[in-house]
């Protein structure tokens, strides 16, 4: 009996073996629109925004409220279309009206990609562009560098001048 | 009385030890009939796989059937096979999907356990070829994101757009198999296995996976191998009986030096 031993450790060992840890997605993510801002004068220089606050129109929670110069923002993956409120608080340049708000849609399709057990389907857009009118408030111009969002690190999507 | 424990101790130990060996010492008074063939059963051994009705039973979500047989080839070869069919429906984290199909698996099983004469107990190594065929549908699925902001609305809508039925993809895998066969009561076999198997052919949907394989189950992120058990009941039809071959001498006629 002893020669068959290691053939019952075999029923043991696949136990542990095939406890794979693939129930964390970390292979994939919905990408999030970059967005970097820009002088309007001095094109090619980045320029922060003084207080800079965006929010989706039909919420009233804050994205974000900070000062600067580049920034990813989600896009709804259950719409065509997301509009954003971005709101400049500048008491430097104009200290009787300091606060100046922007309202631009964004517009895409969104195209759903399955990428593991663990994470299921992520979204990625294309065609992105945007029906934002300019000049705006603050907002000199927007330009959309690119149309396709699949990878957030190594893309700018959105210029915009102010 | 106490004098005498240990002696009477070792005694009824070596009395015990002795009655194990018997076949082996120079008993004087048996005699060996050598005259006498040892046949050996060759037949057919058809059976089914136990757990998978078993949890057909117990899973709402899950249904299975797997016949399985082997015939003797030779002494400890076997030509084996299992044909078989599943049906899952699982719920990841964030999708749906139902996996269904058959399966056919061939191979041998190589019998290493020394049986004692007219038995056919196995304990042995096996490969197999197996061959699936079999669909995925996707049911259900929520988009992954990890940033919150928009999370309430994106999950509050049905998805439809990447759902789809894949029918007649096919995979191809080879196992390994280390497995037991003793038999219950006459003629009756009860096996267990454990199988390795290692995937050679996969056809994964468009914008999909093959995430479990009727026959191969689980598949694993980034690796071709799955694990398996399976317990089994088996029939033994005999077909013709073989002489048995002598490997050792063990039943030489006993010459007293």
């Amino acid at each position: 009996m002893k020669k068959y031993f290691p053939f019952f450790l075999l029923w043991i060992n696949p136990f542990y073996i095939s406890c794979e840890k693939d129930d964390i997605c970390v292979s994939g993510d919905t990408p999030l629109m970059v967005v970097v801002f820009y002088d309007k004068d001095n094109r090619s220089t980045k320029k922060a925004v003084n207080g800079l606050a965006i929010t989706s129109k039909d919420k009233n929670q804050n994205l974000t409220l900070e000062q600067r110069d580049s920034i990813a923002i989600p896009l709804k993956t259950s719409s065509k279309t997301t509009t954003f409120i971005l709101t400049k608080n500048d008491n430097s340049t104009n200290p009787m009206n300091p606060v100046k708000k922007d309202e631009v849609p964004f517009n895409y399709l969104v195209e759903e990609k399955f990428i593991s057990r663990a994470c299921g389907f992520v979204a990625h857009y294309k065609e992105l562009n945007t029906s934002f009118s300019s000049p705006g408030t603050w907002i000199e111009e927007i330009e959309i560098t690119t149309s396709i969002i699949q990878l957030q690190n190594i893309a700018v999507h959105v210029k915009i001048y102010h | 009385m106490l004098k005498y424990t240990i002696s009477i101790g070792v005694l009824l130990f070596v009395v015990v030890v002795n009655a194990q060996t018997k076949e082996k010492k120079n008993t004087p008074k048996i005699v060996k009939d050598t005259t006498a063939i040892k046949y050996e059963k060759y037949g057919l051994r058809i059976g089914v796989d136990l757990s998978k009705p078993i949890r057909s039973l117990l899973e709402e979500s899950y249904s299975g059937l797997e016949w399985v047989g082997d015939y003797r080839w030779s002494q400890n070869l076997y030509l084996a096979a299992e044909i078989g069919k599943e049906k899952r429906t699982a719920t990841e984290d964030f999708f749906n999907y139902t996996s269904k199909g058959n399966y056919l698996k061939a191979g041998i099983n190589l019998n290493s356990y020394n049986n004692w004469y007219g038995m056919q107990n196995n304990i042995y190594f096996g490969f197999r070829y197996a061959f699936g065929q079999f669909s995925q549908e996707l049911n259900s699925y929520t988009i992954y994101n990890s940033n919150p902001y928009f999370r309430e609305e994106d999950n509050a809508i049905t998805r439809t757009a990447a759902l789809g039925k894949w029918n007649s993809l096919n995979a191809q895998w080879l196992e390994i198999i280390f497995g037991l066969k003793t038999e219950l009561f006459s003629n009756v076999y009860l096996g267990t296995s454990l199988r390795i198997g290692y995937i050679t052919q996969n056809e994964n949907p468009s914008n999909f996976r093959n995430l479990w394989i009727p026959g191969f189950q689980k598949v694993t992120e980034n690796s071709n191998i799955g694990f398996q058990f399976n317990y089994t009941i088996s029939y033994r039809i005999t077909f013709y009986h073989r002489k048995k071959k002598e490997k050792k001498s063990k039943e030489k006629p006993e010459t007293k030096e």
